[in-house]
């Protein structure tokens, strides 16, 4: 299609500033977690057994069912800005249930975190432990600073024009489903493999 | 000095074959490290790629929302 013609708003940009803007961070985030990974991959290669000896092993299961509630949270909140763009009622309802199950997900991973450190699990203990808590850490760092875009965007659904807030939920989205989409990937890495 | 090294690199060719990152002779050793090398050579131009072809759509869709706004 060309668009010789055609009366195309000129200032309009093809997708909004702060999305182009996030999807660049989530591509450097991704770097870095690539590096990440790549480092625990290498430094765990190069020991004959791993996890080392007297080092407490993860919580696979309780994680498990921990991924459940943040994947649940992703498809809650992809739900809810289906919702909000059909100005459906209850998408404020759905955006609630996801920052919770999203909470949920970084209060159990720190009551897991207690249980690990109280077994002899912390970042001086081992390679293990410090891989663990950077790379775990780091995810829940990231989690944490999701929720609090999502807490703030919030208020601005009665406060703000439509488009505008569809641009902030759509940029907030692609955060929290950063987060989202990259746990399965730490979760292989680090508890399964 | 010279004629000493050159003697033990002729001694011991392996030394000098060796990677000088390398500080464990298991074979999944390499391979982590040949992995880890094609996923963060792969990664750069596959997301900058998909940040292109999101633009890329973007764009499309503003000049098919333009296009049936003049038919209307």
């Amino acid at each position: 299609m060309s668009s010789e013609g055609l009366k195309i708003n000129p200032r309009k940009p093809a997708i909004p500033n702060g999305v182009v803007g996030m999807l660049f961070f989530v591509a450097s985030e991704v770097m870095f977690f690539a590096a990440l990974v790549s480092a625990y991959m290498i430094l765990r290669a190069g020991v004959p057994v791993w996890p080392p000896w007297g080092q407490p092993r993860l919580p696979v299961t309780a994680t498990a069912f921990n991924s459940l509630v943040l994947f649940a949270s992703g498809f809650l909140l992809i739900l809810a800005g289906k919702q909000f763009a059909m100005d459906k009622a209850g998408y404020k309802k759905t955006y609630i249930l996801s920052l919770a199950a999203g909470a949920f997900f970084v209060i159990f991973q720190g009551y897991e975190w207690v249980g690990l450190i109280n077994f002899g699990l912390t970042m001086t203990s081992s390679n293990y432990g410090g891989l663990f808590y950077l790379i775990i850490g780091t995810h829940a760092f990231h989690a944490v600073a999701a929720l609090v875009c999502l807490v703030w965007l919030y208020p601005k659904f009665d406060t703000v024009e439509k488009e505008s807030v569809q641009a902030s939920l759509t940029t907030v989205k692609i955060f929290w489903l950063f987060v989202v989409g990259l746990w399965p990937v730490l979760y292989t890495t680090v508890y399964l493999l | 000095m010279k004629i000493l090294i050159t003697t033990i690199m002729l001694l011991m060719p392996q030394a000098l074959m060796a990677c000088s990152v390398c500080f464990t002779g298991r074979e999944g050793f390499m391979e982590a490290f040949y992995a880890t090398t094609v996923l963060l050579i792969a990664l750069p131009p596959a997301l900058l790629g998909s940040i292109g072809y999101y633009i890329y759509r973007g764009h499309k869709k503003n000049l098919k929302a333009a296009a049936d706004a003049e038919k209307n």
